[in-house]
């Protein structure tokens, strides 16, 4: 799935470190999902929107 | 809703773990000395030291530099994500095929060759532990 989450990251100013810090991922992990390499959990994917104040669907699109 | 940071378990726990794992290496070892062909005694040390040692550098990673640890450092280091149990959730499923081939494989041989049964069984795990670690590095790097 390709989605936003770099994209509102560097708005953010946060590193992928930090981000995944919050999230309480790895930054490998950030950066697989940024790439479109690796699909979060649900759990994740609406820990993710809430920290950016989104919904799921607004961060993630079906290729 | 919302994901579980994953914490280190403590150290005690961690430190009785691998004490856990010392013994039954010593314990091994000197059920093999003496019993067991050739140095097979001395490769089970060996082998099971490594691995004591791979999770000692893996916890101290993991913990006390997490934005330079890997996926195997986290999970010797008892602190893997999401990510890191679906890279090896994958590894392991390919470790289960193989298993199932070489074991078939292997008990044809066993019974249409000449060759030493021992020998045989002997390569079993260091093919299984060869494939997990080619199939955890090829996945981890994927994805």
């Amino acid at each position: 799935m390709q989605n936003d989450v770099r994209t509102l990251r560097e708005a953010e100013g946060r590193s992928q470190a930090a981000l995944g810090s919050v999230l309480g991922v790895s930054r490998q992990t950030i950066n697989s999902i940024e790439t479109g390499k690796y699909d979060p959990s649900l759990p994740l994917a609406i820990a993710i929107a809430r920290h950016f104040r989104t919904t799921v669907e607004e961060i993630f699109h079906v290729d | 809703m919302s994901t579980e940071p994953r914490t280190a378990p403590s150290t005690a726990i961690w430190s009785l773990s691998i004490l856990a794992g010392a013994v039954v290496v010593i314990l091994g070892y000197l059920a093999l000395n003496g019993r067991s062909p050739g140095n097979m005694a001395g490769g089970f040390l060996v082998g099971g030291a490594t691995v004591l040692a791979a999770a000692a550098v893996g916890r101290w990673r993991a913990v006390r530099r997490p934005s330079a640890a890997g996926s195997a450092a986290r999970w010797f280091g008892a602190v893997p994500d999401e990510r890191d149990d679906d890279v090896l959730t994958r590894a392991l499923a390919i470790v289960g095929y193989v298993a199932i081939m070489a074991s078939s494989l292997s008990t044809v041989l066993v019974a249409t060759t000449s060759w030493d049964p021992l020998a045989i069984a002997a390569i079993l795990p260091a093919l299984l532990l060869g494939t997990l670690i080619v199939s955890f590095a090829v996945i981890n790097r994927r994805s």
